[in-house]
């Protein structure tokens, strides 16, 4: 009796461990959903079309017409405590999080995946986001023209008031038209540094699929300013004089023609809610449904952000608006502000080196740097930074490692980013050619010619370099669609001649009634031919892998409509 | 039409305050000495570049303090700086005169001190400015409290110098800093040399004549890289009566406290007429302006010069962290041992 009062004691045991190992896997492991209100968008939506492909979920619809929200953003100084130093603290002594670590070994996610993708794995158009150069290529002359319109704060100027905060010198005008801009100068001995970088990443964030405000660079001369009359009397309490407006001057950057180098921003349409937080969701924004750490938009923008080194990137980066329609009923807009912090640039002169590889409390670092007496050597160190071209500063492409880019403070959905968000925000990098990259550069019609060499070369570098990292990561096959009985699909790293034509192994479970099989496949190209497999079968879910690579397999659903096969569902590393 | 751009990005860069402003003081004195008070700086006052600063904290020992202090043009080539300065401590540590003094010695006493200093500067900065000073001073032993054993408990009256006698003195000399530093913050290289010297006259004719030194030479050298820096100090420091006084007080000897302090030591550990100094210190960057510290120091004091010898240096060796605050002011945690245990300190020194 003894024996067998062990062994079932061992069987409860054994049956009690992997319960305990196996919900918290299959919780995990669940569609981690923010539930949308009625009428949000629905991620089982299946619209047919005669591509055959699903399209019913390309459009997320939060710019229904809602009242006003009330004025919100996080606390500037609550947000960089928490960023900084609270949730990094947090993060590294949780400690049950660690032990689920283990149970990936399981196949369990210990991570969430975004929320807000449809079934291809893409973000939808939203206020937030649209869908652009990944998918339908933004012409060449479009990007040399920049992300905006040709429209210029026309001359003569009014200085209404002083620019208040942040680090670079400028002022408020109004232009000759009544238009309200934003000037900033450029810092001293660096022209077109801060405005260059603003033009080109601007360009590159607009393309990418971000909203961002309308800026301008401007040249312009003393005598093309005036301040106004209140201002200079302080009749309004505000008090600006000639001589502020030299001391303003004086800290800006002169071009070889003498005209002073900045950019102007055009205020934005619509009332100014404040800063949204990459946390949490706008208090009283009844479209503002996922809560922002698990919207793939702001996950994946780590990417991107990594490819044009913007390691500024923090709530107060980005801006909310309300436009209000006549019936004062309307919604909000989010922009993505000040990526003029990007490249080698900061507003007050070339980065510090550390930047875009360390946060400014990088805990690990420190800690290196403490226990190795002095000699861990970071990899900004290592790199070559400093260009020797004032307009470009201190930007480079060697050292440079995509899964190690580091922002000034970390961001709260850059921490939830899994392989998938990442592959999603490396797929619209790779997307940009060497042709739309030099675009783009031109754009901010650099004076000095080796700048924009510089940067276009360094850019395409690190645009290679990432779609190495995450795609090596992540299979990168993709944009799957049916024709004539064939599931075809591109192969990413292919297209972009990364890697040259290759197989592909795919795991097919067929499904008929109750009736379920499982096949192996091998491709030898980005094509599978669907009329091969059983007749009867209703349902199929393939799992595509690269022969020989690490990489995490893409798994696709198959419905059958008639006679037709579409694609229901896409994942990437799931 | 709303707007985007004058919205706090950064923290503005702010200029010089003006005007009167109140703040917390925290005095700490150790683990179990945290004094607080408010803190009045008068900004402009009275012109545009002075500042007046008035502050006072008590702490949970009983310690009362009250600093002053007016700057008037302190970064023009010639200034003006005023000092007060009114400290009760009940519970100050001795343990004797000498180098050999054991440690079981520890006792304590009440020093109230009230002192007052002018200074005219010659130079903008600190790191390389000549001081002409004057100044009144006045200190007084008595019963201490808030510990055991007291002074009198353990060393019977009579068998210290001025053991119940206050002291008046009007001081003046002069002090200098020269400094050739690549960054007065946290040097790499160069050298930095400080001279404080001052003649002390008794008020009254029962009060001690003496001579007050300071010497100290400080040099800075990078390993390979300026991220690594060795550094290297040492301090003699003394009194010297003079005009006839045979003794001085034994609480206006040179003692082994504030940037005297002997790592790995208890403060106010040793005490004599003359002291010697020795560290050597590398460090390295761990964080901004965050460096960590290895040290390895010696220390010694003494009645005359010719009684310093090697072998009767006090050995200290440890490690922590700095942070340079100004060019004259860096805090500092250490973690140092000697032969008689471990000590944590947390410090605000002067710039080394």
């Amino acid at each position: 009796m003894r024996p067998r009062g062990r062994s079932r004691a061992a069987l409860a045991l054994a049956l009690s461990c992997a319960l305990l190992l196996a919900l918290p896997a299959r919780v995990l492991c669940s569609p981690a959903e923010d539930h949308a209100p009625a009428g949000g968008p629905s991620h089982a939506a299946h619209d047919t079309s005669d591509s055959g492909v699903d399209n019913g979920t390309w459009v997320d619809h939060d710019g229904r017409p809602i009242p006003q929200p009330p004025d919100w953003e996080p606390s500037f100084w609550g947000h960089q405590f928490r960023e900084a130093i609270s949730e990094p603290l947090s993060h590294a002594f949780d400690i049950p999080d660690k032990m689920l670590f283990l149970a990936r070994v399981l196949g369990a996610h210990t991570r969430r995946e975004a929320v807000n993708v449809n079934v291809f794995d893409e973000a939808p158009n939203s206020t937030w986001f649209t869908n652009r150069n990944h998918m339908r290529a933004v012409p060449v002359a479009d990007l040399a023209r920049g992300p905006d319109s040709l429209a210029v704060p026309t001359k003569p100027w009014v200085v209404k008031h002083a620019k208040q905060g942040g680090a670079s010198a400028g002022f408020q005008i109004k232009d000759a038209d009544g238009k309200k801009w934003l000037v900033k100068l450029d810092p001293r001995d660096h022209p077109q540094l801060s405005a260059g970088a603003d033009m080109v990443a601007r360009t590159l964030v607009h393309a990418a699929g971000y909203n961002v405000p309308h800026n301008e660079p401007v040249r312009f001369r003393k005598s093309d300013i005036k301040i106004d009359e209140d201002l200079l009397r302080g009749a309004k309490g505000e008090h600006f004089t000639q001589a502020d407006l030299d001391s303003l001057l004086s800290r800006g950057a002169v071009l070889s023609d003498g005209t002073y180098s900045a950019f102007a921003s055009l205020f934005l349409p619509g009332h100014v809610l404040g800063s949204p937080s990459m946390r949490r969701r706008r208090p009283g924004d009844s479209n503002d449904w996922y809560r922002h750490t698990n919207r793939r938009e702001l996950r994946g923008l780590y990417v991107l952000c990594s490819w044009i080194d913007d390691w500024d990137t923090k709530d107060h980066q980005f801006l909310d608006t309300f436009l209000a329609r006549p019936d004062s009923l309307g919604h909000v807009d989010h922009y993505l502000l000040d990526v003029g912090s990007s490249f080698g640039a900061q507003a007050n002169g070339p980065k510090a080196l550390w930047q875009g590889y360390e946060s400014t409390v990088d805990f690990g670092w420190i800690a290196r740097r403490f226990v190795m007496f002095g000699f861990a050597i970071e990899p900004w160190r290592q790199a070559h930074e400093n260009s020797g071209i004032p307009s470009v500063g201190n930007f480079e492409s060697e050292v440079f490692y995509p899964g190690h880019f580091a922002t000034e403070q970390q961001q709260a959905a850059f921490r939830e980013m899994t392989d998938a968000d990442a592959y999603w925000g490396a797929k619209i990098v790779a997307s940009f050619s060497n042709a739309q990259i030099a675009a783009a550069v031109g754009s901010a019609h650099y004076e000095d010619p080796r700048a924009s060499e510089f940067l276009v070369r360094n850019l395409i570098q690190r645009r290679d370099k990432i779609a190495r990292y995450w795609f090596g990561r992540v299979a990168p096959l993709d944009f799957f669609w049916i024709d004539d009985g064939m599931l075809r699909f591109h192969d990413l790293a292919v297209d972009i001649g990364l890697a040259g034509a290759r197989g592909y192994d795919v795991e097919v479970e067929s499904e008929s009634g109750r009736d379920r099989s499982h096949k192996r496949l091998t491709l030898t190209t980005a094509k599978m031919d669907l009329r091969t497999l059983p007749g009867g079968a209703t349902r199929l879910e393939l799992q595509l892998s690269i022969p020989g690579s690490g990489s995490g397999p893409v798994r696709v659903e198959l419905s059958r409509t008639g006679p037709d096969w579409i694609v229901t569902r896409v994942r990437h590393a799931g | 039409m709303g707007h985007y751009g004058n919205r706090v990005m950064n923290p503005a860069p702010k200029g010089a305050a003006k005007g009167l402003s109140v703040a917390a003081a925290i005095d700490v004195g150790g683990v179990t000495e945290v004094g607080a008070g408010p803190a009045i700086t008068w900004a402009g006052f009275p012109s545009g570049d002075s500042k007046l600063r008035l502050s006072g904290s008590w702490s949970t020992t009983d310690r009362r303090r009250v600093r002053l202090s007016e700057r008037i043009g302190d970064r023009r080539p010639v200034g003006l700086r005023l000092r007060g300065d009114y400290d009760y401590k009940p519970n100050l540590r001795f343990y004797g005169i000498g180098n050999e003094t054991p440690s079981a010695n520890r006792s304590v006493f009440l020093l109230e001190s009230a002192s007052g200093e002018a200074a005219l500067l010659f130079g903008a900065s600190p790191l390389r400015q000549l001081r002409l000073v004057g100044g009144y001073s006045v200190m007084g032993p008595r019963r201490g409290y808030q510990g055991t054993p007291r002074l009198e408990d353990v060393f019977p009256p009579g068998s210290l110098p001025y053991q119940d006698r206050a002291t008046q003195e009007l001081l003046y000399g002069a002090t200098g800093d020269f400094a050739a530093l690549d960054d007065g913050r946290d040097p790499t290289i160069g050298v930095h040399g400080r001279v404080e010297l001052r003649r002390a006259a008794g008020v009254r004719d029962r009060d001690p004549d003496f001579n007050q030194w300071l010497v100290e030479g400080r040099a800075y050298a990078p390993v390979f890289a300026k991220r690594r820096v060795i550094a290297l100090r040492a301090v003699y420091a003394g009194v010297d009566p003079t005009g006839g006084t045979p003794t001085l007080p034994f609480y206006r000897l040179v003692q082994t406290d504030g940037p005297l302090r002997f790592a790995g030591y208890p403060s106010h550990r040793f005490r004599d007429q003359q002291l010697l100094l020795g560290r050597i210190e590398y460090r390295w960057e761990v964080w901004h302006r965050i460096r960590g510290t290895a040290l390895y120091e010696l220390g010694e004091v003494a009645p005359q010069a010719s009684a310093f010898t090697a072998r009767a240096a006090r050995w200290g060796y440890g490690g922590g962290l700095r942070y340079g605050l100004t060019d004259e002011a860096a805090l500092r945690f250490e973690v140092a041992n000697s032969v008689e245990g471990i000590q944590a300190t947390l410090t605000m020194r002067s710039g080394f």
